[in-house]
C-alpha cells in the first residue's frame, strides 16, 4: 500500500464496510439481503445528482475465526461488530489499543447477548462506538456514514476524512 | 453488673476507638449518659399472705393463708392446686389476651369467677380484687378492673372505686419493667415453672432483653438513638451526585475559561487594529481640516510608512514562525531515546489506560465500577478516588498526534529543516525590502511635491468602513464575551452549592463512619456484659448441678452458653448431651432442666443492688406426671435446696400426691399444707358473696 | 475553543445531545447541512473552523432555531444555540484514562519484551513462575551494572550502564535471593490489563515469596499478543544506544539461562557473591537513575504541517 499524499490520491473512494459476526442473520434479516439493502443507497449510486461522486461500497463479513488477521480488518472504515464478539475475542484488545484506526467506525450491533449488561460494557471502553439495537439503527448508521463521505452532500470535507483515514490506515497495516 | 461500671467501659472504648473522632466524643459520651439508666425498684418486699378464690375452674371456694415463707400446697389430682396458681395470676395480671386459656376458666356451675389476694408490701397490707363473669362466645368482662384497698383490717368503709392494672403493677413494683415495654405475663413466667408451660419464659421471644434489663445491660435505649442518628446521616440524592457534578462544572468551567480567554485575545488585537486605524484617520481629519497643501510626497511618505509597517509586522509573524519551527526542531531531536520505540510505547500506553481484572483476586472489573471510574475519577479495582495526575479526561475528540515510525520522524525533521530554511529566506527578504522602503523614505525627506486633497479624503472614508467593521465584530465578541462570562458566573455559583453538598456529603459518611463504630462498640459492650453474665450463671448452674446424684442429671457435670445473643443453654451429660427443646414438656428431665435455669438465675438476681419488689417464685407439679421415678429424688433434693439458695423468696410449690413426691422430706424446710383443709366442696349452684372475713359488700 | 480537531459526526452528536427521537434527529442533521450555501463546501478539513463555523453560522440560523422551538426544546437550549455558546464538551462523548510516565511505559514495555523473548525460546512458551521473571530482570540488570557507563554517574557507587539504562527496578535481597516490589507491581499492572496472563498451578511451588503454594505460569495476555503482533518488530535491532544496550542484555540473559530449571536458576543466583554475602533485606542493586519523561508525542500545531489524524 502507498501512503496517500492528497485528497486526490484517494479518490475515487471505494468504501469497506465490515460486518464481524458469527451469525447469519442480523436483527432478524440475513447478512447477504441486509448488506444489498445497505449497498442500495444513494449516495454510492454514481446516480442523479450523485453522478460523478465517485463513491462506491465493499461489503465482507468475518466471523470470529478471522479475527487473528487483523490486517484484513484494519482496513475497513464502517465496522459493524456484534457486541458478544466485540468482547470475547482479540477485537476487544484491537479496540482497547490503537489497532483501528480512531477515524474508522465502529458500530456495535446489540441483539442476543450472554452478558448482563452489555450496553454500560460498550461504554466503558475508551473508544467513541455508536451502538446498533436494531434493524433501523443499522440502516441509519450506513446511510449516515455514507452521506457524511459524500462530496456531493459535504463537500469537500468528505474528501478530507478519507484522506485522513487512508492515512492512518497505510501507517497501521506498513507499522 | 453495676452500672458504673457498664457505663465507664463504654465511655473508654469511646475514647480509645480510633474511628472515632475526638470531635464526636464528647457528643457520644452524652448519648451514653442521657440514655443509659439500668432500673431502679423500689426497695420494699412484696409476698402473698393469703388467697381466696371462688369459682375458679376446679375450685369452688379455697381460702388459704401463707404464713411461712416456703410452702408446699398439695392435694390428689383435679383438686385445683395448678388451678390455684393461675387464680393468683389471674388474681395480679388479668387474663393473658395473647395467651387466653383454652377452656374457660369460670367454673361450670358459677356465673363467674372471682379472686381476692392478700397481698404484703412491707408493713402494708393490700387486698387485691379482680373477678371476671361471661363465657366463650359471649365474651368476658370484669377481668380489667380490680380493686385494691389499702390496710382492708383497718378499713371498715368500702370504697367503691375502681382501680387499674397501673395500680397493681405499682405494688408489686413491675412498672419499671413495664415502662420498658416488656408484658407482664413474660416477666411473671421468668418467677415460675408451671408444668404444661414450662418453656413460657424460656422460649418467649423477649426473654433474653427481659435477663438483660433485669441485670443491668440496658444499652437498647442507647443504641436506638444512635440508629435514629445513623438514619439522619443519610445521603440524599442530590449529595450523592455532588461529588460526580462538581467534577464535570469545574471542568466545564475550565473550557468555558479557556474560550473567553482567546476570545478576549481575539477582541484585544481588532481593538489595536482599531486604535491604529483611529490614529491614522484622526491625523487625515487634522490635515483635511486645514486644507493644506499636503505635498505628494506626503502620500507617498504615508504610504510608505504604511509599507514599512505591514512588512514589519510580517516579519514580526515570520520571526515567531521562526521561533516555534526552532522549538518544534529541538523538541524531536531531545527525543532521542525513546523515539526510535515510540509507536510501541504509544500502544502501551493505550493498553493500560484502563485495567480490567484485579491482579491480587483475579477478579474482572464489574462494569458498574468502570463506569463510577468513567464519571467520578475512581479507581476500578479498589474503588477509592484516583490521584489527579495519573488519570486524564480523555474527549472522543481529542487526537493525540499519532505516532510516527522513525522514518517519519525524519522526514518530519526534514520537512521542518526546509521550512526553517525557507522561513529564514523569507525574514531575509523582508528585511531587504524594509531596508529598501527606509533609503526611500529618507529621500523623499528632502523633496516636496502637490497636494493630493482628494486621495486622503478616500482614504479616510476607506478607513471610516474600516473601523465601523472593526468595531462591529469587536461588539460581537464582546456579546459572546458577555455570555460566556454569565456561563462562568453560574457555574460558579454551581460550583460553590456543589462543593458544599459535597463537604455536607463527606461530613455526613465521616459521622456515620464514626457512629456505625460507636455502633460497634456498644454491640460489643452489651455481648461481653452477657457474657460476664452467662459466666456468673454457668457457675452457679453448675453448682447446682452438684445436687443431681442419681437421675438424669448424675452425670451432669457442666454447661455451656450456646451464643452470645440468647442466654440458650446446654448442659453436657458424659455420654449425651441434654437439650431442653427435644423433649416433651412433662418429662421429668425438661422439668429439672428448667428448675435448674429460673433458680439459678433467680439466685443470681437476688445478689444484684436493685430487684423487684415481688419475690415470690411459684412451681406447680415439679414431678411431672408423677412417673419418672428415676429422677424424683434428684427433684426432691433440689427442692430443698431452693430456699438456701432462694433465701429472700417466698417459694410457693403445689404438686399431686403421688408416691414419688416425697412429701416427708420436703416437711424440712416447707410448710406442706394439703389443699383440701382449705377447700370448699359444697355444690350449692349459687354465687356466694364474699364470704367471713369481711363483710364489705363488692361491686 | 481550545485547538484541536474536531469530526465528522460534530452534527450529530450535537443532533444525540438534543435527545431528539431518531427521525428528529436525522431531520435536524440534514436542515443543517441544507443551511450550507454552496461556498461553505470550501472547507477542507473537520478541524476547529468547521466546528466554528457551524456554532457562528449556521446554529444560530433563524431556520434552526425554529425547528429546536417546534421540536419542544427547551427555550434555555435554544439559547444556547442563538448566544453560540453550546458546550461542545459535553456533546462530545468523554471518559477517563489511566496515566503512567514515560519512564513507567519504557519499563513496562521492555519487561513485556523479556517476557515475549523468553516464551519464544522455552519450550513450554512461558514464564514457569514469579521467581524466576523476578531473577532474570535481576540477572538483566546487573549484566548492565558490570559494563562501563554511558554517561555520568549520579551515585558515588559505579552504576555501569544501568544509570542511564535497564530497569528501574530496585533489588533487594529476601529469603528467595534477589527481589524487587516494584517489579511486582508492574507485572501485576501487565496483568490488569491483559497484557499478561497468570496460571496458577497448584501444588508445585518455588522458593519465591508467594509462590510457596503453587506456581505461576506467566504468559502473554490477548493484549500482550496483540501489542508484540504489531511492534516485536520495531523492539528489535534497536539503535539507540540506551536501548541498544537494553536489549542486548535482555538477549544475553535469555540465551543464558533459558533452558535453566527453577533449581538451575536458584543455584545460578546463589552463586553470586553480592548475593549470598548479602544480609537478609539489605540492597542489591538499584534501579535505573535516568528518567525518560519528555513527551515524545507530537501535539497538533496550530500552524500547518503536523496535524495527523
Amino acid at each position: 500500500m502507498n501512503e496517500p499524499k492528497s485528497k486526490d490520491d484517494v479518490w475515487p473512494h471505494t468504501e469497506t464496510v465490515i460486518f464481524l459476526t458469527d451469525s447469519d442473520s442480523c436483527f432478524g434479516k440475513p447478512i447477504q439481503e441486509l448488506m444489498s439493502e445497505i449497498s442500495d443507497c444513494d449516495h454510492l449510486s454514481n446516480d442523479g445528482h450523485h453522478q460523478g461522486n465517485e463513491l462506491s461500497a465493499n461489503f465482507i463479513r468475518f466471523g470470529s475465526d478471522r479475527i487473528e488477521d487483523s490486517d484484513e480488518i484494519v482496513p475497513n472504515s464502517l465496522i459493524f461488530v456484534h457486541c458478544d464478539l466485540l468482547l470475547d475475542t482479540k477485537m476487544y484488545d484491537h479496540i482497547k489499543g490503537s489497532t483501528i484506526p480512531s477515524s474508522s467506525e465502529v458500530v456495535v450491533l446489540l441483539e442476543n447477548s450472554d452478558y448482563s449488561d452489555p450496553e454500560t460494557r460498550i461504554g466503558n471502553l475508551t473508544r467513541a462506538m455508536e451502538i446498533a439495537q436494531s434493524l433501523d439503527d443499522v440502516r441509519d448508521e450506513a446511510r449516515r456514514y455514507f452521506k457524511n463521505i459524500c462530496p456531493e452532500c459535504r463537500g469537500d470535507v468528505a474528501k478530507g476524512w478519507v484522506f485522513n483515514w487512508k492515512k492512518a490506515v497505510y501507517h497501521r497495516v506498513e507499522n | 453488673m453495676s452500672e458504673e461500671e457498664i457505663k465507664s467501659q463504654v465511655q473508654e472504648a469511646i475514647q480509645e476507638e480510633s474511628d472515632i473522632d475526638e470531635k464526636y466524643e464528647a457528643e457520644f459520651l452524652e448519648i451514653l449518659e442521657n440514655r443509659y439508666s439500668r432500673l431502679t425498684f423500689d426497695e420494699s418486699s412484696v409476698s402473698l399472705s393469703r388467697m381466696h378464690i371462688e369459682g375458679y375452674r376446679a375450685i369452688q371456694k379455697l381460702d388459704i393463708p401463707f404464713t411461712d415463707p416456703n410452702t408446699v400446697i398439695h392435694g390428689k389430682n383435679s383438686k385445683g392446686k395448678s388451678s390455684f396458681i393461675e387464680a393468683t395470676r389471674f388474681n395480679l395480671f388479668g387474663r393473658n389476651n395473647d395467651d387466653p386459656l383454652v377452656t374457660d376458666p369460670i367454673r361450670e356451675d358459677f356465673e363467674r369467677l372471682e379472686t381476692n389476694g392478700y397481698w404484703s408490701k412491707d408493713v402494708t397490707d393490700y387486698r387485691v380484687y379482680r373477678g371476671m363473669e361471661g363465657g366463650p362466645g359471649v365474651g368476658y368482662s370484669g377481668q380489667d378492673e380490680p380493686n385494691i384497698i389499702e390496710n382492708p383490717d383497718e378499713n371498715e368503709t368500702s370504697e367503691v372505686q375502681r382501680h387499674t392494672q397501673g395500680d397493681i403493677r405499682e405494688i408489686i413494683g413491675y412498672t419499671p419493667i413495664y415502662q420498658q415495654d416488656f408484658d407482664d405475663f413474660d416477666v411473671f413466667s421468668l418467677f415460675s415453672v408451671i408444668t404444661g408451660e414450662l418453656r413460657k419464659f424460656y422460649s418467649c421471644d423477649d426473654a433474653t432483653d427481659l435477663i438483660d434489663v433485669l441485670f443491668g445491660i440496658t444499652l437498647t435505649n442507647v443504641e436506638r438513638e444512635v440508629e435514629n442518628q445513623i438514619e439522619e446521616c443519610s445521603l440524599s440524592e442530590e449529595e450523592q451526585e455532588a461529588k460526580a457534578h462538581l467534577l464535570a462544572r469545574k471542568q466545564r468551567a475550565v473550557s468555558v475559561s479557556e474560550d473567553i480567554r482567546s476570545l478576549a485575545d481575539d477582541q484585544e488585537e481588532i481593538e489595536s487594529e482599531i486604535a491604529e486605524k483611529t490614529e491614522e484617520r484622526k491625523e487625515l481629519s487634522r490635515l483635511l481640516e486645514n486644507k493644506e497643501d499636503i505635498s505628494e510626497n506626503l502620500t507617498e511618505k504615508i504610504d510608505i510608512q504604511d509599507e514599512i509597517s505591514d512588512l514589519q509586522n510580517r516579519k514580526q509573524e515570520k520571526d515567531d514562525e521562526f521561533g516555534s519551527i526552532k522549538q518544534e526542531i529541538s523538541k524531536l531531536e531531545s527525543d532521542a531515546v525513546t523515539e526510535e520505540i515510540a509507536p510501541a510505547l504509544e500502544e502501551m500506553k493505550q493498553m493500560v489506560a484502563l485495567p480490567n481484572r484485579c491482579p491480587v483476586c483475579t477478579n474482572d472489573v464489574e462494569p458498574s465500577e468502570h463506569r463510577q471510574f468513567h464519571e467520578e475519577g475512581d479507581c476500578p479495582l479498589c474503588g477509592k478516588d484516583v490521584d489527579d495526575d495519573r488519570f486524564e479526561s480523555v474527549s472522543e475528540v481529542d487526537e493525540d498526534g499519532e505516532v510516527l515510525e522513525q522514518e517519519k520522524r525524519q522526514e518530519e525533521l526534514k520537512k521542518l529543516e526546509e521550512k526553517k530554511r525557507r522561513v529564514r529566506g523569507e525574514i531575509e527578504f523582508l528585511s531587504e525590502r524594509i531596508e529598501e522602503k527606509k533609503e526611500r523614505l529618507e529621500e523623499l525627506e528632502g523633496e516636496q511635491s502637490e497636494s493630493q486633497f482628494r486621495e486622503y479624503k478616500q482614504r479616510k472614508d476607506a478607513l471610516e468602513d474600516e473601523i465601523g467593521s472593526l468595531k462591529e465584530q469587536s461588539r460581537k465578541l464582546e456579546l459572546r464575551i458577555e455570555a460566556k462570562r454569565e456561563t462562568l458566573h453560574d457555574l460558579a455559583l454551581e460550583v460553590r452549592r456543589l462543593t458544599r453538598l459535597n463537604e455536607q456529603r463527606v461530613r455526613k459518611e465521616e459521622r456515620r463512619g464514626a457512629l456505625k463504630a460507636f455502633q460497634d462498640l456498644l454491640v460489643e459492650e452489651r455481648i461481653e456484659a452477657r457474657r460476664e453474665l452467662q459466666t456468673r450463671l454457668r457457675r452457679r448452674m453448675e453448682s447446682l448441678l452438684d445436687v443431681f446424684s442419681r437421675g438424669t442429671f448424675q452425670e451432669a457435670d457442666h454447661v455451656t452458653f450456646r451464643d452470645r445473643d440468647s442466654y440458650r443453654y446446654t448442659v453436657h451429660v458424659a455420654n449425651d448431651k441434654s437439650k431442653p427443646e427435644l423433649l416433651e414438656q412433662t418429662n421429668a428431665e425438661l422439668t429439672l432442666s428448667m428448675l435448674l435455669f429460673h433458680t439459678s438465675i433467680l439466685a443470681e438476681l437476688q445478689r444484684e443492688e436493685t430487684m423487684v419488689p415481688l419475690k415470690l417464685f411459684m412451681i406447680d407439679s415439679p414431678y411431672g406426671n408423677g412417673q419418672d421415678g428415676e429422677n424424683a429424688e434428684d427433684i426432691t433434693d433440689f427442692l430443698l435446696k431452693i430456699p438456701e439458695v432462694l433465701d429472700e423468696y417466698q417459694i410457693i410449690i403445689s404438686m399431686a400426691d403421688s408416691s414419688v413426691a416425697d412429701q416427708a422430706r420436703l416437711d424440712h424446710k416447707y410448710d406442706i399444707e394439703p389443699i383440701d383443709d382449705y377447700l370448699e366442696d359444697e355444690v350449692s349452684g349459687k354465687q356466694m358473696t364474699f364470704g367471713d372475713i369481711d363483710d364489705d359488700a363488692e361491686e | 475553543m481550545s485547538g484541536r480537531e474536531t469530526h465528522q459526526k460534530a452534527v450529530t452528536r450535537v443532533g444525540q445531545w438534543l435527545d431528539l427521537t431518531d427521525e428528529q434527529r436525522r431531520e435536524f442533521v440534514d436542515l443543517v447541512h441544507q443551511s450550507f450555501g454552496a461556498e461553505d463546501m470550501d472547507f477542507s478539513n473537520y478541524d476547529e473552523r468547521y466546528l466554528n463555523f457551524l456554532e457562528e453560522n449556521i446554529f444560530t440560523n433563524d431556520e434552526i432555531i425554529e425547528y429546536l422551538n417546534q421540536a419542544g426544546i427547551e427555550p434555555e437550549t435554544v439559547e444556547l444555540f442563538e448566544s453560540q455558546s453550546i458546550p461542545f464538551d459535553e456533546v462530545y462523548r468523554s471518559w477517563n484514562e489511566i496515566r503512567y510516565s514515560i519512564n513507567e511505559i519504557l519499563d513496562l514495555t521492555m519487561l513485556l519484551k523479556l517476557i515475549h523473548e523468553y516464551s519464544e525460546q522455552s519450550e513450554d512458551g512461558l514464564v514457569n513462575s514469579r521467581f524466576k521473571l523476578q531473577k532474570l530482570v535481576y540477572l538483566v540488570n546487573r549484566e548492565l551494572i558490570e559494563q562501563d557507563r554511558i554517561g555520568p554517574d549520579t551515585k558515588p557507587v559505579d552504576h555501569g550502564k544501568l544509570e542511564a539504562t535497564g530497569f528501574r527496578y530496585t533489588y533487594r535481597k529476601r529469603q528467595s535471593g534477589p527481589f524487587s516490589k516494584n517489579l511486582q507491581e508492574d507485572k501485576h499492572r501487565l496483568y490488569a490489563s491483559n497484557l499478561v496472563d497468570e496460571e496458577l498451578v497448584e501444588g508445585d511451588s518455588t522458593p519465591e515469596v508467594n509462590e510457596n503454594k503453587a506456581r505461576f505460569e506467566i504468559s502473554l495476555g490477548g493484549s500482550g499478543e496483540v501489542l508484540m503482533d504489531r511492534f516485536a518488530g520495531i523492539l528489535r535491532n534497536l539503535s539507540t544506544d540506551v536501548l541498544s544496550e537494553w536489549e542486548a542484555a535482555i538477549t544475553t540473559v535469555v540465551n543464558r539461562c533459558g533452558s535453566m530449571s527453577i533449581e538451575e536458576l536458584q543455584n545460578y543466583v546463589d552463586s553470586i557473591d553480592d548475593v549470598n554475602q548479602a544480609d537478609e533485606r539489605s540492597l542489591l542493586i538499584r534501579g535505573r537513575q535516568v528518567e525518560y519523561d519528555s513527551e515524545p508525542w507530537l501535539e497538533v500545531s496550530a500552524e500547518g504541517g503536523m496535524s495527523y489524524v
